[in-house]
């Protein structure tokens, strides 16, 4: 199953994501958005890493999975880090929690891709489709 | 979207096009979008002209929401967008009629250096540009402010700069508000928004910001250009940025809070990225010290990468800046909301005016224009693509009375950076662009293929229309000849 693909938006970057639980759909968020951050040039076998717990609780999937992104931005572009793997996800409708671990943004091994300035509200859905979860996400950059 | 935006654009005059009130329930003025025949088309395929009826939604709004001819979908407001609300008559104001970059804006500055001057050194001279000042996504500031100067900066802006030696007075008199708007409040910036503008001051960004070497090849209004100092053939350099991650973050923390109090202040709009709330209320006012407190960072960011521009200039040239005659034209806001007296049906009112991806153009006379450019008008900076045209122009009366004193920001996108993507490739692009004599740096190949010229509508097409609708003035036209990007 296809995680995620681009739309067009003329100014900013749409996307859609896919999953077949909750879980999977977060997971392909957060790889939508590093995608948009940066590219792998290479394979970096050893990296220092640092662990993020994130919590939160939020009145809609939508507010929820956009307080999700919103962490993962808020580490990537206060600190330079790059997502480097998910270590546990639990989603429900109403709540999430994760553990995160990223490593140290280095050109050698990543290629700069487009700043992401923020996870708009505009067009945000997401919506229980046949295989699973769908979601439209815009990012402004 | 490959479909075609069917709602009703009524023509008023060869550049104006009405869409009525009566086009959607809720929309409490008329829509009118700037464009000619041309433009409209491009117009009609996204969805920037059904923003422009949702704008026309928010509680206050005067006169008309307003389309730019350069406008395209946004978030919320779409890009482009101009609107006005009254202060006292309950207006709003809405953090996405600013956008997440507050103030992303221009600044241009001229040489006394000629393309013949620059054309041997020209590619040292972008590599010093690419090395000197920091772009892209990871890259951090070689001008940072350690903790209590962070929040000196959000009231001075880019009169810290200025302090502490990366500028001068002159600088300041020649940038919108004097680089700094009254009404800053750091304390009403969020933890968050701090961390994420820390590293980031004194650097440039990615997606469309940059900074051009470019040269004047038309000038338009003899006696506007004497009075900016500007010749054919001139080098000038143009900064495109804004606040950083300390922007994106307030604009984000205070989207949330509207969304909180909309309810109560019953405000009513379509789309959720136009959460507003009264001026006058506690949250508006916390908003606008927050967006202005974020305002003057940008100003400071700008006046930053100015500086380490001229540092790359001074070392490639080995003169002093100020022998190489780099002196700051002006630096204007293009994502802002301000607190304006307007005149409106013969009486002065006091306005919110949002301008989303749109340029302040006050007029001759306008005591916010710097006493050395009252007599022609303020200066309007739009820059194109990177490989077709920017302009300077200046606002005009008819802004004033039309446009609550705004014209256009830059040519407007016309295809997504998805289909640029995939339709551009780099290593011809760049071979394009070497052979129209421009030199290109970037930190991703991405960036540049995203923004290759034709993503872009032609910028002359635009200011034709600014122009001719008589909402801002030709002074100039300038070619790149050195581009950097994030």
């Amino acid at each position: 199953m296809k995680r995620y693909e681009f739309s067009k938006h003329t100014a900013d970057v749409a996307v859609s994501v896919y999953g077949g639980s909750l879980k999977e759909l977060f997971t392909s968020a957060a790889l939508a958005m590093f995608g948009v951050l940066v590219s792998k040039k290479q394979n970096r076998p050893q990296a220092d890493l640092v662990e993020v717990a994130i919590n939160r609780s939020e009145e809609s999937l939508e507010d929820l999975l956009k307080a999700w992104l919103d962490e993962l931005l808020f580490y990537s572009s206060s600190r330079s880090l790059v997502l480097r793997r998910i270590k546990s996800l639990d989603v429900t409708e109403e709540a999430m929690e994760a553990k995160v671990l990223f490593e140290t943004f280095d050109k050698d091994f990543f290629e700069p891709g487009q700043e992401i300035k923020a996870v708009t509200y505009h067009e945000l859905k997401v919506e229980k489709v046949k295989n699973g979860w769908k979601a439209n996400i815009i990012f402004d950059v | 979207m490959s479909e075609t935006w069917q709602g009703p654009l009524e023509k008023i005059d060869d550049y104006r096009w009405r869409i009525p009130k009566s086009y959607k329930a809720g929309m409490r003025v008329d829509g009118i979008i700037y464009a000619d025949e041309k433009l409209l088309k491009d117009i009609r395929h996204d969805k920037a002209a059904e923003q422009v009826a949702n704008v026309a939604f928010l509680p206050g709004i005067i006169k008309h929401s307003l389309g730019m001819p350069d406008i395209h979908w946004g978030y919320g407001f779409p890009i482009g967008g101009v609107a006005a609300t009254d202060v006292e008559k309950g207006g709003v104001v809405s953090p996405g009629g600013v956008g997440f970059d507050i103030n992303c804006g221009v600044r241009l500055m001229r040489t006394c250096l000629m393309e013949k001057d620059v054309r041997p050194h020209l590619k040292g001279l972008v590599a010093g540009l690419f090395n000197t000042i920091p772009a892209g996504v990871g890259s951090e500031g070689a001008i940072r402010a350690a903790g209590k100067e962070e929040k000196e900066i959000l009231v001075k802006g880019a009169g810290w700069a200025v302090k502490n030696g990366f500028g001068i007075e002159d600088d300041l008199d020649s940038t919108e508000e004097q680089g700094a708007i009254k009404g800053a409040d750091p304390e009403l910036v969020s933890s968050r928004a701090y961390d994420r503008g820390k590293s980031q001051s004194g650097t440039l960004g990615s997606g469309n910001h940059f900074l051009e070497v470019q040269v004047i090849d038309q000038l338009y209004d003899v006696e506007a250009a004497d009075a900016l100092g500007l010749e054919l053939g001139q080098v000038m350099v143009m900064i495109h940025s804004g606040s950083r991650g300390l922007g994106y973050q307030v604009c984000d923390d205070f989207i949330k809070v509207m969304l909180k109090c909309m309810v109560k202040y019953n405000i009513n709009v379509p789309d959720r990225q136009l959460a507003s709330a009264p001026v006058e209320s506690p949250e508006g006012k916390q908003y606008l010290g927050a967006m202005r407190a974020a305002a003057n960072y940008a100003w400071n960011n700008r006046q930053c990468l100015m500086h380490l521009c001229r540092l790359a200039f001074e070392k490639t040239f080995a003169q002093s800046w100020e022998k190489l005659g780099m002196f700051l034209i002006y630096d204007v806001a293009h994502n802002i909301a301000k607190i304006e007296k307007h005149v409106i049906d013969g009486k002065e009112r006091l306005l919110c005016v949002h301008r989303k991806g749109a340029t302040r153009a006050f007029g001759p006379g306008n005591p916010a224009v710097p006493e050395k450019y009252r007599l022609i008008g303020q200066p309007v900076i739009i820059p194109g693509d990177m490989g077709r045209n920017s302009y300077l122009l200046v606002g005009t009366e008819k802004a004033m009375s039309e446009t609550f004193g705004t014209t256009c920001h830059g040519a407007g996108r016309l295809k997504s950076r998805h289909e640029a993507k995939r339709t551009v490739d780099y290593h011809q692009l760049l071979k394009e662009l070497e052979a129209k004599g421009i030199v290109v740096m970037a930190s991703g190949h991405g960036t540049v293929v995203e923004e290759a010229p034709s993503a872009y509508k032609d910028v002359n097409d635009v200011v034709d229309v600014v122009h001719n609708a008589g909402i801002a003035k030709r002074v100039a036209r300038m070619r790149p000849i050195g581009v950097i990007k994030g």
